[in-house]
């Protein structure tokens, strides 16, 4: 073991940052793919109310 | 199981584990960063351990999900142990990142280098590897059933790294601490250590079944919007 003198608490830092950064951006991930879904789900209603009033 | 069975929402259960995932991760950092004592040789930089070793844990959970979730599609033919399989593969690849990356960031300031082609860190490597051309593979047809099929064989025969992830410490000369809690571990764990490590272990168990949970419900979202277009177009060249 040779731990680095010079700033070990600035590497503890950047890995909890960095675990919290990845999951932020696989929540931001999950969150777009939602919202898309969402958007498709709202037109296909839009649509199967157009068709209903066509028929 | 059935399709219908996977939760097309945010159910009560997954909204619990959020809680108590929340809860869990306030108190272990806590006790991370004003309660547990400073390792004798590595002095504070060993704290990373307590969310790196879980994220790894984790990893082998859900790739062992994806196992077992492969193994029930291709025998019962059903789609939804296809989609928990695509579901807690991506999980898996999440947290073998975490893993990787927080061990890389710890081996800076203890070993000198970023990385090295240790046993331990070239195998988790290549777990990652197996699993992220899994979701490549997915990527190019979810819902294509011969897709689905050769992602199933992928995720089967890639579970095989797992233990030889697990066990590469014991095989080779390595210079990756030994097990934190397996019987015969020499890290040194004081109980305050162990008694923290315990508890960012379960709050990120929690966090990873939400995320599981969450995620099937898209997969789930996402087939039933395929379904209902396949129904209209049908309905249209008729």
């Amino acid at each position: 073991m040779n731990p680095d003198p010079m700033n070990p608490l600035g590497y503890l830092f950047a890995a909890f940052l960095a675990f919290w950064v990845v999951f932020f951006i696989y929540a931001i991930f999950m969150a777009r793919r939602q919202s898309k879904l969402r958007a498709d789900i709202e037109a296909l209603k839009k649509e199967m109310d157009e068709r209903k009033r066509k028929a | 199981m059935t399709q219908d069975s996977l939760p097309g929402r945010t159910t009560l259960l997954s909204r619990v584990f959020l809680a108590l995932a929340f809860i869990g991760i306030l108190v272990s950092l806590a006790l991370i960063f004003l309660w547990v004592p400073d390792e004798r040789q590595q002095g504070a930089v060993y704290r990373i351990f307590f969310f790196h070793v879980p994220a790894g844990l984790l990893s082998f959970a859900a790739f062992a999900v994806v196992f077992v979730a492969s193994i029930a599609y291709l025998w019962k033919n059903n789609r939804a142990w296809d989609m928990v399989a695509h579901s807690a593969a991506e999980l898996g690849v999440v947290f073998a990142t975490l893993s990787l990356t927080t061990g890389s960031i710890w081996a800076r300031p203890i070993w000198g280098v970023w990385w090295t082609w240790d046993p331990r860190l070239t195998t988790m490597l290549i777990l990652w590897l197996i699993y992220v051309g899994y979701l490549m593979l997915r990527a190019y047809g979810a819902d294509d059933t011969r897709v689905s099929r050769f992602a199933s064989v992928v995720g089967i025969i890639g579970f095989v790294d797992v233990p030889i992830v697990f066990f590469s410490i014991h095989w080779w000369r390595t210079q990756h601490p030994q097990p934190v809690l397996a019987p015969g571990g020499n890290f040194g764990l004081t109980p305050e250590m162990t008694v923290t490590f315990l508890i960012a272990l379960a709050a990120l168990a929690f966090l990873s079944a939400h995320l599981l949970l969450e995620r099937l419900a898209l997969r789930r979202m996402s087939a039933d919007v395929k379904e209902i277009r396949q129904a209209l177009s049908a309905e249209e060249g008729a």
